[in-house]
Protein backbone atom coordinates (compact mmCIF):
# COMPACT_ATOMS: atom_id res chain seq x y z
CA UNK A 1 0.00 0.00 0.00
CA UNK A 2 1.14 3.49 -0.82
CA UNK A 3 0.73 6.37 1.55
CA UNK A 4 -0.94 9.31 -0.18
CA UNK A 5 -1.40 12.74 1.40
CA UNK A 6 -3.80 15.24 -0.11
CA UNK A 7 -3.76 18.78 1.21
CA UNK A 8 -7.12 20.27 2.06
CA UNK A 9 -6.04 23.83 2.79
CA UNK A 10 -3.91 26.16 0.76
CA UNK A 11 -2.25 29.28 2.09
CA UNK A 12 0.34 31.63 0.79
CA UNK A 13 2.98 29.82 2.84
CA UNK A 14 2.20 26.28 1.93
CA UNK A 15 -0.32 23.49 2.22
CA UNK A 16 -2.16 22.48 5.36
CA UNK A 17 -4.80 20.11 6.55
CA UNK A 18 -3.48 16.87 5.18
CA UNK A 19 -5.83 14.00 4.44
CA UNK A 20 -4.13 10.72 3.86
CA UNK A 21 -5.30 7.54 2.26
CA UNK A 22 -3.73 4.22 1.33
CA UNK A 23 -3.48 3.57 -2.38
CA UNK A 24 -3.36 0.13 -3.89
CA UNK A 25 0.13 -0.99 -4.76
CA UNK A 26 0.93 -1.91 -8.32
CA UNK A 27 0.30 -5.50 -9.28
CA UNK A 28 2.91 -7.41 -11.23
CA UNK A 29 2.21 -7.33 -14.96
CA UNK A 30 0.53 -10.46 -16.32
CA UNK A 31 2.98 -12.88 -17.85
CA UNK A 32 0.47 -14.46 -20.19
CA UNK A 33 -2.95 -15.95 -20.43
CA UNK A 34 -2.39 -17.95 -17.26
CA UNK A 35 -1.91 -14.74 -15.30
CA UNK A 36 -5.41 -13.64 -16.17
CA UNK A 37 -6.82 -16.56 -14.23
CA UNK A 38 -5.37 -15.27 -11.00
CA UNK A 39 -6.34 -11.67 -11.65
CA UNK A 40 -8.67 -10.26 -9.06
CA UNK A 41 -12.21 -9.96 -10.17
CA UNK A 42 -14.10 -6.73 -10.43
CA UNK A 43 -15.83 -5.60 -7.26
CA UNK A 44 -19.42 -6.44 -6.69
CA UNK A 45 -20.75 -3.07 -7.73
CA UNK A 46 -19.15 -3.42 -11.14
CA UNK A 47 -20.77 -6.78 -11.67
CA UNK A 48 -24.10 -5.50 -10.38
CA UNK A 49 -24.34 -2.84 -13.01
CA UNK A 50 -23.52 0.29 -11.05
CA UNK A 51 -20.24 0.63 -12.86
CA UNK A 52 -19.95 3.10 -15.75
CA UNK A 53 -22.60 2.83 -18.38
CA UNK A 54 -20.12 2.00 -21.10
CA UNK A 55 -19.28 -1.27 -19.39
CA UNK A 56 -21.96 -3.28 -21.11
CA UNK A 57 -21.06 -2.26 -24.62
CA UNK A 58 -17.54 -3.69 -25.01
CA UNK A 59 -18.40 -7.04 -23.45
CA UNK A 60 -17.54 -9.94 -25.69
CA UNK A 61 -20.02 -12.56 -26.72
CA UNK A 62 -20.29 -15.10 -23.97
CA UNK A 63 -22.64 -17.53 -22.35
CA UNK A 64 -25.36 -14.97 -21.86
CA UNK A 65 -25.44 -13.97 -25.49
CA UNK A 66 -25.68 -17.60 -26.66
CA UNK A 67 -28.56 -18.19 -24.27
CA UNK A 68 -30.26 -15.08 -25.59
CA UNK A 69 -29.88 -16.23 -29.19
CA UNK A 70 -31.35 -19.64 -28.33
CA UNK A 71 -34.26 -17.97 -26.57
CA UNK A 72 -34.80 -15.74 -29.59
CA UNK A 73 -34.85 -18.72 -31.92
CA UNK A 74 -37.41 -20.48 -29.76
CA UNK A 75 -39.56 -17.39 -29.78
CA UNK A 76 -39.35 -17.21 -33.56
CA UNK A 77 -40.41 -20.85 -33.89
CA UNK A 78 -43.28 -20.27 -31.50
CA UNK A 79 -44.52 -17.26 -33.43
CA UNK A 80 -44.34 -19.11 -36.74
CA UNK A 81 -46.18 -22.09 -35.28
CA UNK A 82 -48.90 -19.89 -33.84
CA UNK A 83 -49.34 -18.10 -37.15
CA UNK A 84 -49.52 -21.34 -39.07
CA UNK A 85 -52.03 -22.80 -36.63
CA UNK A 86 -54.19 -19.69 -36.82
CA UNK A 87 -54.14 -19.81 -40.63
CA UNK A 88 -55.11 -23.48 -40.67
CA UNK A 89 -57.90 -22.94 -38.17
CA UNK A 90 -59.26 -20.01 -40.17
CA UNK A 91 -59.19 -22.06 -43.35
CA UNK A 92 -60.95 -24.95 -41.64
CA UNK A 93 -63.69 -22.65 -40.36
CA UNK A 94 -64.21 -20.78 -43.61
CA UNK A 95 -63.80 -23.58 -46.14
CA UNK A 96 -63.88 -26.79 -44.23
CA UNK A 97 -61.62 -29.65 -43.61
CA UNK A 98 -60.26 -31.40 -46.71
CA UNK A 99 -61.31 -34.83 -45.43
CA UNK A 100 -64.92 -33.74 -44.82
CA UNK A 101 -65.16 -32.14 -48.23
CA UNK A 102 -64.01 -35.32 -49.92
CA UNK A 103 -66.46 -37.35 -47.87
CA UNK A 104 -69.31 -34.98 -48.68
CA UNK A 105 -68.84 -35.27 -52.46
CA UNK A 106 -67.46 -38.70 -53.26
CA UNK A 107 -68.75 -38.58 -56.83
CA UNK A 108 -66.79 -35.49 -57.73
CA UNK A 109 -63.58 -37.44 -58.04
CA UNK A 110 -64.73 -38.90 -61.34
CA UNK A 111 -65.33 -35.51 -62.93
CA UNK A 112 -62.02 -34.05 -61.75
CA UNK A 113 -60.21 -34.43 -65.09
CA UNK A 114 -62.93 -32.50 -66.86
CA UNK A 115 -62.48 -29.60 -64.47
CA UNK A 116 -59.15 -28.77 -66.00
CA UNK A 117 -60.86 -27.06 -68.91
CA UNK A 118 -62.87 -24.78 -66.68
CA UNK A 119 -61.22 -21.77 -65.07
CA UNK A 120 -61.19 -22.29 -61.36
CA UNK A 121 -62.82 -19.73 -59.13
CA UNK A 122 -60.89 -18.30 -56.17
CA UNK A 123 -61.46 -20.59 -53.22
CA UNK A 124 -61.87 -17.79 -50.72
CA UNK A 125 -64.74 -16.18 -52.62
CA UNK A 126 -66.47 -19.43 -53.44
CA UNK A 127 -68.64 -19.65 -50.28
CA UNK A 128 -69.83 -16.06 -50.68
CA UNK A 129 -70.59 -16.46 -54.37
CA UNK A 130 -73.16 -19.08 -53.96
CA UNK A 131 -74.13 -20.53 -57.33
CA UNK A 132 -77.63 -19.66 -58.51
CA UNK A 133 -80.36 -22.15 -58.17
CA UNK A 134 -80.72 -22.52 -61.92
CA UNK A 135 -77.31 -22.06 -63.41
CA UNK A 136 -77.01 -21.36 -67.09
CA UNK A 137 -75.66 -24.31 -69.00
CA UNK A 138 -72.21 -23.85 -70.39
CA UNK A 139 -71.99 -24.96 -73.98
CA UNK A 140 -68.38 -26.05 -73.64
CA UNK A 141 -68.89 -28.02 -70.49
CA UNK A 142 -71.59 -30.35 -69.49
CA UNK A 143 -74.50 -29.00 -67.51
CA UNK A 144 -73.58 -30.89 -64.41
CA UNK A 145 -69.85 -30.18 -64.52
CA UNK A 146 -69.64 -26.42 -64.73
CA UNK A 147 -71.23 -25.50 -61.39
CA UNK A 148 -69.58 -28.38 -59.65
CA UNK A 149 -66.12 -27.25 -60.66
CA UNK A 150 -66.77 -23.62 -59.72
CA UNK A 151 -68.22 -24.39 -56.34
CA UNK A 152 -66.15 -25.36 -53.30
CA UNK A 153 -66.30 -28.91 -52.05
CA UNK A 154 -68.63 -28.06 -49.22
CA UNK A 155 -71.34 -26.74 -51.52
CA UNK A 156 -70.73 -28.94 -54.47
CA UNK A 157 -73.24 -31.56 -53.53
CA UNK A 158 -76.32 -29.36 -53.39
CA UNK A 159 -75.22 -27.43 -56.48
CA UNK A 160 -74.70 -30.56 -58.51
CA UNK A 161 -78.06 -31.94 -57.50
CA UNK A 162 -79.88 -28.74 -58.33
CA UNK A 163 -81.46 -29.86 -61.63
CA UNK A 164 -82.91 -33.01 -60.11
CA UNK A 165 -83.28 -32.23 -56.42
CA UNK A 166 -84.85 -28.82 -56.81
CA UNK A 167 -88.41 -30.05 -57.45
CA UNK A 168 -88.43 -32.30 -54.39
CA UNK A 169 -86.76 -29.87 -52.02
CA UNK A 170 -89.12 -28.85 -49.23
CA UNK A 171 -89.96 -25.16 -49.10
CA UNK A 172 -88.73 -23.23 -46.16
CA UNK A 173 -85.91 -21.04 -45.00
CA UNK A 174 -82.55 -21.87 -46.47
CA UNK A 175 -80.38 -23.95 -44.20
CA UNK A 176 -76.89 -22.96 -43.33
CA UNK A 177 -74.19 -24.94 -45.04
CA UNK A 178 -72.72 -27.81 -43.15
CA UNK A 179 -69.31 -26.19 -43.17
CA UNK A 180 -70.50 -23.42 -40.87
CA UNK A 181 -70.09 -20.61 -43.41
CA UNK A 182 -72.55 -17.92 -44.41
CA UNK A 183 -76.19 -18.96 -44.81
CA UNK A 184 -77.51 -19.34 -48.33
CA UNK A 185 -79.23 -16.30 -49.68
CA UNK A 186 -80.96 -18.15 -52.49
CA UNK A 187 -83.36 -20.96 -52.31
CA UNK A 188 -84.32 -23.66 -54.76
CA UNK A 189 -87.69 -23.16 -56.39
CA UNK B 1 -7.99 7.04 6.05
CA UNK B 2 -7.22 9.73 8.52
CA UNK B 3 -7.22 13.47 8.65
CA UNK B 4 -4.75 15.74 10.29
CA UNK B 5 -6.23 19.18 10.38
CA UNK B 6 -3.85 22.03 10.76
CA UNK B 7 -6.02 25.10 11.01
CA UNK B 8 -4.54 27.94 9.06
CA UNK B 9 -4.50 30.95 11.26
CA UNK B 10 -2.98 33.51 8.97
CA UNK B 11 -2.76 34.33 5.31
CA UNK B 12 -6.02 32.89 4.14
CA UNK B 13 -6.24 33.10 0.42
CA UNK B 14 -8.81 35.24 -1.30
CA UNK B 15 -11.22 32.62 -2.48
CA UNK B 16 -14.34 34.14 -3.98
CA UNK B 17 -16.70 31.22 -3.64
CA UNK B 18 -16.82 27.65 -2.43
CA UNK B 19 -19.23 24.76 -2.59
CA UNK B 20 -19.49 21.03 -2.12
CA UNK B 21 -19.82 19.07 -5.32
CA UNK B 22 -20.01 15.29 -5.13
CA UNK B 23 -18.10 15.06 -1.89
CA UNK B 24 -15.43 17.57 -2.84
CA UNK B 25 -15.11 21.00 -1.33
CA UNK B 26 -14.30 23.39 -4.15
CA UNK B 27 -12.86 26.82 -3.60
CA UNK B 28 -12.74 29.10 -6.60
CA UNK B 29 -10.95 32.32 -7.28
CA UNK B 30 -11.97 34.48 -10.23
CA UNK B 31 -9.49 36.70 -11.98
CA UNK B 32 -9.11 38.83 -15.06
CA UNK B 33 -7.58 36.60 -17.74
CA UNK B 34 -5.94 39.48 -19.57
CA UNK B 35 -4.29 40.69 -16.42
CA UNK B 36 -3.19 37.20 -15.42
CA UNK B 37 -1.79 36.37 -18.83
CA UNK B 38 0.32 39.51 -18.70
CA UNK B 39 2.13 38.33 -15.57
CA UNK B 40 5.83 37.73 -16.14
CA UNK B 41 6.21 34.48 -14.23
CA UNK B 42 4.43 31.16 -14.40
CA UNK B 43 2.89 31.39 -10.94
CA UNK B 44 1.46 34.80 -11.69
CA UNK B 45 -0.07 33.57 -14.96
CA UNK B 46 -1.42 30.21 -13.90
CA UNK B 47 -1.91 30.74 -10.16
CA UNK B 48 -2.89 34.38 -9.75
CA UNK B 49 -4.02 33.79 -6.20
CA UNK B 50 -0.46 32.75 -5.28
CA UNK B 51 1.28 35.54 -7.14
CA UNK B 52 4.24 36.69 -5.14
CA UNK B 53 4.37 33.55 -3.02
CA UNK B 54 7.26 31.17 -2.89
CA UNK B 55 5.74 28.56 -5.20
CA UNK B 56 8.11 27.34 -7.90
CA UNK B 57 7.97 24.88 -10.73
CA UNK B 58 9.69 21.53 -10.29
CA UNK B 59 10.21 21.08 -14.02
CA UNK B 60 10.60 23.52 -16.92
CA UNK B 61 7.37 25.05 -18.11
CA UNK B 62 5.57 22.89 -20.64
CA UNK B 63 7.43 19.74 -19.67
CA UNK B 64 5.05 17.23 -18.21
CA UNK B 65 6.72 14.84 -15.85
CA UNK B 66 5.10 11.45 -15.19
CA UNK B 67 4.20 10.53 -11.65
CA UNK B 68 3.24 7.05 -10.64
CA UNK B 69 1.67 5.64 -7.52
CA UNK B 70 0.98 1.96 -7.81
CA UNK B 71 -0.94 1.38 -11.00
CA UNK B 72 -1.94 5.03 -11.29
CA UNK B 73 0.15 6.99 -13.77
CA UNK B 74 -0.40 10.72 -14.20
CA UNK B 75 1.19 13.48 -16.20
CA UNK B 76 -0.07 16.71 -14.68
CA UNK B 77 0.36 19.94 -16.55
CA UNK B 78 2.53 21.39 -13.81
CA UNK B 79 3.81 20.47 -10.36
CA UNK B 80 5.01 23.19 -8.08
CA UNK B 81 6.72 23.15 -4.72
CA UNK B 82 4.88 25.29 -2.22
CA UNK B 83 6.14 25.36 1.32
CA UNK B 84 6.59 21.85 2.52
CA UNK B 85 4.09 20.47 0.08
CA UNK B 86 3.32 20.33 -3.63
CA UNK B 87 0.75 21.79 -5.96
CA UNK B 88 -0.60 19.59 -8.74
CA UNK B 89 -2.01 21.93 -11.38
CA UNK B 90 -4.05 21.21 -14.50
CA UNK B 91 -4.76 24.01 -16.94
CA UNK B 92 -5.02 22.38 -20.35
CA UNK B 93 -8.27 20.51 -19.91
CA UNK B 94 -10.75 23.35 -20.06
CA UNK B 95 -12.75 24.54 -23.01
CA UNK B 96 -11.39 28.08 -22.77
CA UNK B 97 -14.74 29.74 -22.13
CA UNK B 98 -15.19 32.33 -19.46
CA UNK B 99 -17.24 31.23 -16.48
CA UNK B 100 -19.66 33.57 -14.77
CA UNK B 101 -19.50 33.79 -11.05
CA UNK B 102 -23.13 32.89 -10.59
CA UNK B 103 -23.10 29.96 -12.98
CA UNK B 104 -19.87 28.18 -12.25
CA UNK B 105 -21.52 25.38 -10.26
CA UNK B 106 -24.05 24.65 -12.97
CA UNK B 107 -21.31 24.30 -15.56
CA UNK B 108 -18.93 22.42 -13.35
CA UNK B 109 -17.41 19.31 -14.84
CA UNK B 110 -17.09 16.55 -12.28
CA UNK B 111 -14.87 14.43 -14.51
CA UNK B 112 -12.26 17.17 -14.73
CA UNK B 113 -12.38 17.60 -10.97
CA UNK B 114 -11.87 13.90 -10.30
CA UNK B 115 -9.03 13.79 -12.79
CA UNK B 116 -7.25 16.57 -10.96
CA UNK B 117 -7.64 14.77 -7.65
CA UNK B 118 -6.39 11.52 -9.12
CA UNK B 119 -3.37 13.29 -10.59
CA UNK B 120 -2.63 14.82 -7.21
CA UNK B 121 -2.84 11.37 -5.64
CA UNK B 122 -0.25 10.07 -8.09
CA UNK B 123 2.06 12.98 -7.34
CA UNK B 124 1.61 12.58 -3.61
CA UNK B 125 2.14 8.86 -3.79
CA UNK B 126 5.41 9.12 -5.67
CA UNK B 127 6.88 12.09 -3.84
CA UNK B 128 5.42 11.22 -0.43
CA UNK B 129 4.56 14.85 0.14
CA UNK B 130 1.22 16.46 0.82
CA UNK B 131 -0.19 17.66 -2.47
CA UNK B 132 -3.00 20.04 -3.27
CA UNK B 133 -5.12 19.57 -6.38
CA UNK B 134 -5.70 22.69 -8.47
CA UNK B 135 -7.38 23.46 -11.76
CA UNK B 136 -7.04 26.64 -13.72
CA UNK B 137 -9.74 27.67 -16.16
CA UNK B 138 -10.04 30.66 -18.42
CA UNK B 139 -10.91 33.06 -15.64
CA UNK B 140 -11.03 31.01 -12.44
CA UNK B 141 -8.73 28.96 -10.30
CA UNK B 142 -10.18 26.09 -8.28
CA UNK B 143 -8.73 24.17 -5.37
CA UNK B 144 -10.20 20.79 -4.52
CA UNK B 145 -10.54 19.44 -1.02
CA UNK B 146 -11.79 15.89 -1.49
CA UNK B 147 -13.71 14.21 1.27
CA UNK B 148 -13.20 10.79 2.73
CA UNK B 149 -15.59 9.00 0.38
CA UNK B 150 -13.98 10.42 -2.73
CA UNK B 151 -10.45 9.61 -1.63
CA UNK B 152 -11.35 6.08 -0.62
CA UNK B 153 -13.25 5.50 -3.84
CA UNK B 154 -10.35 6.66 -5.99
CA UNK B 155 -7.72 4.86 -3.92
CA UNK B 156 -9.44 1.51 -3.74
CA UNK B 157 -10.56 1.28 -7.35
CA UNK B 158 -7.29 1.66 -9.16
CA UNK B 159 -7.00 -2.07 -9.81
CA UNK B 160 -10.65 -2.41 -10.74
CA UNK B 161 -10.39 0.48 -13.17
CA UNK B 162 -7.31 -1.04 -14.72
CA UNK B 163 -9.12 -4.32 -15.28
CA UNK B 164 -12.18 -2.51 -16.53
CA UNK B 165 -10.27 -0.53 -19.11
CA UNK B 166 -8.17 -3.61 -19.88
CA UNK B 167 -4.95 -1.80 -19.29
CA UNK B 168 -2.07 -4.21 -18.74
CA UNK B 169 -0.08 -2.15 -16.27
CA UNK B 170 -1.29 1.35 -15.42
CA UNK B 171 -4.43 3.42 -15.52
CA UNK B 172 -4.65 7.12 -16.20
CA UNK B 173 -6.42 9.67 -14.00
CA UNK B 174 -9.05 10.15 -16.71
CA UNK B 175 -9.80 6.43 -16.75
CA UNK B 176 -9.92 6.24 -12.97
CA UNK B 177 -12.20 9.26 -12.80
CA UNK B 178 -14.55 7.85 -15.41
CA UNK B 179 -14.69 4.57 -13.50
CA UNK B 180 -15.35 6.15 -10.13
CA UNK B 181 -17.77 8.92 -11.07
CA UNK B 182 -20.87 6.67 -11.40
CA UNK B 183 -20.07 5.06 -8.07
CA UNK B 184 -19.76 8.41 -6.37
CA UNK B 185 -23.02 9.56 -7.90
CA UNK B 186 -24.73 6.44 -6.59
CA UNK B 187 -23.72 7.19 -3.02
CA UNK B 188 -26.74 8.70 -1.26
CA UNK B 189 -24.99 11.41 0.72
CA UNK B 190 -22.83 12.93 -1.97
CA UNK B 191 -25.41 13.85 -4.56
CA UNK B 192 -27.68 15.30 -1.88
CA UNK B 193 -24.85 17.37 -0.43
CA UNK B 194 -23.96 18.72 -3.84
CA UNK B 195 -27.48 20.03 -4.34
CA UNK B 196 -28.18 21.05 -0.76
CA UNK B 197 -25.28 23.18 0.38
CA UNK B 198 -24.90 25.43 -2.60
CA UNK B 199 -22.49 28.27 -2.72
CA UNK B 200 -21.49 30.75 -0.12
CA UNK B 201 -20.72 33.85 -2.09
CA UNK B 202 -18.12 35.98 -0.43
CA UNK B 203 -17.71 38.58 -3.09
CA UNK B 204 -18.41 41.36 -0.63
CA UNK B 205 -15.41 40.50 1.49
CA UNK B 206 -12.93 40.06 -1.31
CA UNK B 207 -11.94 43.02 -3.40
CA UNK B 208 -11.59 42.37 -7.11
Amino acid sequence: MIHVQIASQLTSEGVHGVRWVLLEAAEPPPAGPAAEVGAPALPAFAAAGTAPAAEASPEPVGVDSSADSLRLRLQKVLVVALGLGAALWTAAVQIGLPGRAAAAAPGEAASAPADATVPAAPPASAPALDPPATPAPDPAVGPSQAPASAAPPAVRAPAAQTPTAAPVAPPGPPAAPASGGLPRLTASL
Amino acid sequence: MSTLQTPPTVNRLAWHDEADVLGVRIRVHFFDPAEADAAPDFVGRQLPILAGSGARLLAPEGLRQPYRAGALLAQPDAVLAHGDGLLCLAYKGGDGRLVQRTLWQARWRVDVMLQCIASAMAVAGQTQKPTAALWRGANLLAQFDPGVAVLECLATNVGAARHYWREPQVVSPAQLAAFCEPQLRSLPGLAASAAGIGSTDRDDSVPD
